[in-house]
């Protein structure tokens, strides 16, 4: 049966932890057997059940019919919102429902017929719905149906402005990682970024794939290295607006509200906050060089974690807290060094090349993720494991790339990139392919930094 | 199915029932029932998707018209189609109350349920935007006014040790600062494109402190202060050394009102 071999999977990993589990890993290691040793990539060493990015893994099958749009707008066609996420989730394969002779836009639920035809061909699980108006509000009804019971699993409803109708099919998209992986998703994320507006660098906001860019300072100066807070509801950042010394503000998202939380003599640079919130590392140039000091919540309570006359910067915390990355350039050049949080039990991870800086951990523990330097003197991004054993570099060719910064699933890579001229931002899966462009606004775009979902 | 913590369902059902009270009779309207059907198929009444652009400039808040509420029954004109098999209007999603996703839109994954509540998302942030304070503005271009420019100093990529050529400049900026001893000096350090970011900024102030200290060397006295740009304000954008050794620089500033 022709329709048939198309997704020929096996039954999909179903919604308990457990099995999800068991199913990812017996998924990625069929797939470490088929890589071999061809690629440099690991495949013993890393926790499997993230490392989904490889694209001989067994996605689970799904099958989405049309959203109705009935709105008072143009159509928005926000059924590819949802396929989209469910693509970059790298745990989802939509079918092609046209292939497999079924019409994908409905206006009444599937037929029971049309659910079991989809579910033969591999399709089990089945999702529809629509958006629609309340009052002046919109509404997204989404249902999500299992072949194997030929009835709806269950649903969603979502009522909100209507320029959010994206946002809950972003949310909507996270609900059905959440029910097959037990992962949160990242489609809810937003990606921090700086873009030049006039002679200045503002701080911008946008949803994850680009959309709902907003504005978020009106400084006329530089606003560089935004950095979340764990809860996604601040941002620290480095100002110039009090003249030639930038130091560290906070600005609250919710409520507006802007403090000034390190502000010594001298350079104030790369703020990142801890994974619990409680401290912010930073660099600082009061003591005459660049070294790393941590900073409390309320402010007030700073700790040297640094102490070397080479200039020590960019601190990221491992998501234990116990560990943070940074670079230095005590050997001659910048490198990337790990120490414990207290400052002690200092190593060098990178030796390749001449030039390695800006690491950031990934939120999964397992990779660090830098700019590295090819032999053209070209910045690209490197992934390095923490114990040094695992390198790659993710990017290649004639641009510039810089400023990796992770996504919470440690599966996708935000970045910076020369590639299409002018400086833009990019995200790209952790084997480097999936490289998606984020912004096309003309403009000078740089230092994304996405928040957890 | 995925079992909430004890804390968060004891909120689920507070938040629930202030949902309740609050949009009294809207929970017991079935919203698939009514349709408007032919009004959304309107031309005239539809306009730009909000906020369908891809990272342009501010978006546009573009609202239309209220269209009551809408219908999944099939095209609006079965009534109480719905998202249900029967049609009988009986959806398993019929809101029963409305769950608040918080001032940012970002509450926990509730889980797909049958009899799901609605839930309210909320606007994205920024709720409100922070503006520099206008004094702030006004007193750098006032500052930037007065100042006079002595010949920038260059330097090797990678390196902040200065050249023949840079301490050969210098020298000659020195008999200015030495005529005016009160004169404040600015020393900004710059890099090219080609190295990070961050360690730019570090490599921008290491170049601005060399040039401080050999000026010191040099017997200038004037009060000096460096700061770093890093790669953040070019002379020059393409990409070639043409380009690229006009970045590498320090820029050197005196205030001339004095």
């Amino acid at each position: 049966m022709k329709e048939k071999s198309q997704f020929e999977t096996g039954h999909p990993a179903v919604t308990r932890r457990a099995s999800r589990r068991s199913v990812l890993v017996g998924l990625a290691l069929g797939c470490s057997v088929l890589m071999g040793g061809a690629v440099l990539w690991p495949s013993g060493a890393v926790e499997v059940f993230i490392d989904a990015t490889r694209g001989d893994i067994k996605k689970i099958p799904i099958a989405i019919f049309t959203f109705r749009e009935d709105l008072p707008w143009d159509g928005q066609n926000l059924t590819d919102v949802l396929k989209a996420d469910l693509r970059r989730s790298l745990l989802f394969e939509v079918g092609d429902l046209k292939g497999l002779g079924i019409k994908p836009e409905i206006n009444s639920r599937p037929a029971e017929d049309t659910i079991r035809r989809a579910g033969d061909a591999g399709l089990l699980v089945q999702v529809w719905g629509g958006f629609s108006q309340k009052g002046t509000e919109t509404l997204l009804e989404g249902v999500l149906y299992d072949s194997l019971r030929h009835d709806e699993v269950g649903g969603k409803r979502y009522v909100g402005p209507p320029k959010m109708a994206r946002t809950m099919m972003h949310r909507f998209a996270d609900e059905l990682v959440f029910q097959y992986t037990g992962e949160q998703g990242i489609a809810r994320s937003w990606i921090a970024f700086v873009s030049e507006v006039d002679s200045g660098k503002e701080l911008f906001l946008m949803d994850y794939d680009g959309y709902h860019p907003r504005r978020l300072t009106y400084d006329a100066t530089l606003n560089l290295a935004p950095a979340w807070s764990p809860d996604k509801r601040r941002l620290a950042f480095v100002s110039y607006r009090n003249g030639d010394d930038p130091q560290i503000e906070e600005l609250d998202l919710a409520t507006g509200r802007r403090r000034t939380l390190v502000a010594f003599p001298g350079m104030n640079i790369t703020p990142e906050w801890s994974p619990d919130g409680n401290a912010l590392a930073f660099a600082t140039t009061k003591d005459g060089n660049s070294e790393i000091y941590k900073v409390d919540k309320s402010g007030q309570k700073f700790e040297r974690l640094t102490e070397n006359r080479a200039a020590d910067l960019a601190p990221s915390w491992s998501p234990t807290g116990q560990e943070i990355a940074f670079t230095s350039d005590r050997g001659g050049s910048p490198q990337v060094y790990l120490m414990s949080a207290d400052g002690s039990n200092v190593r060098r991870l990178t030796f390749e090349g001449s030039y390695n800086t800006a690491a950031v951990w990934s939120p999964k523990g397992n990779w660090i993720a830098y700019v590295c330097r090819d032999d053209r003197k070209l910045l690209k991004i490197c992934v390095m494991s923490p114990d040094g054993q695992q390198w790659r570099r993710l990017t290649a060719g004639n641009s510039n790339d810089e400023s990796p910064s992770w996504a919470a699933d440690g599966r996708h890579i935000a970045f910076s990139s020369t590639r299409h001229g002018r400086r833009d931002i990019y995200m790209m899966a952790l084997d480097g392919t999936e490289v998606e462009r984020l912004t096309t606004n003309g403009s000078y775009n740089d230092d994304p930094a996405w928040s957890v979902p | 199915m995925i079992k909430p913590h004890g804390r968060s369902l004891q909120w689920v059902i507070i938040v629930g029932l202030i949902g309740v009270l609050a949009l009294g009779g809207c929970s017991k309207k079935n919203v698939m029932a009514t349709s408007t059907g032919a009004e959304s198929e309107d031309a005239s009444a539809k306009r730009k998707a909000p906020g369908g652009q891809r990272s342009g400039g501010p978006e546009m808040l573009d609202k239309g018209p209220g269209m009551g509420e809408g219908s999944l029954g099939e095209g609006g004109t079965k009534g109480a189609a719905g998202l249900r098999p029967d049609g009988s209007g009986e959806s398993g999603l019929s809101g029963r109350s409305t769950e608040s996703l918080g001032p940012i839109g970002t509450g926990p994954l509730q889980g797909f349920n049958k009899g799901s509540r609605e839930e309210r998302l909320g606007d994205t942030p920024p709720m409100m935007i922070a503006k520099a304070e206008p004094q702030d503005l006004e007193s750098r271009k006032t500052r930037d006014e007065n100042r006079r420019e002595l010949a920038d100093i260059y330097f090797a990529f990678d390196k902040w040790i200065l050249s023949e050529e840079g301490k050969k400049n210098l020298a000659e900026s020195a008999g200015f600062l030495k005529q005016n001893p009160g004169a404040k000096i600015v020393i900004e350090g710059y890099c090219d494109e080609r190295g990070s970011r961050e360690y730019n900024l570090v490599l921008g102030e290491k170049r601005a402190k060399e040039t401080r200290r050999y000026l010191a060397d040099l017997g200038i006295q004037n009060p000096v202060s460096v700061a770093s740009f890093g790669k953040e304000r070019q002379v020059c954008t393409d990409r070639n050394e043409s380009c690229y050794w006009k970045n590498r620089r320090a820029h050197l500033t005196v205030d001339a009102g004095k």
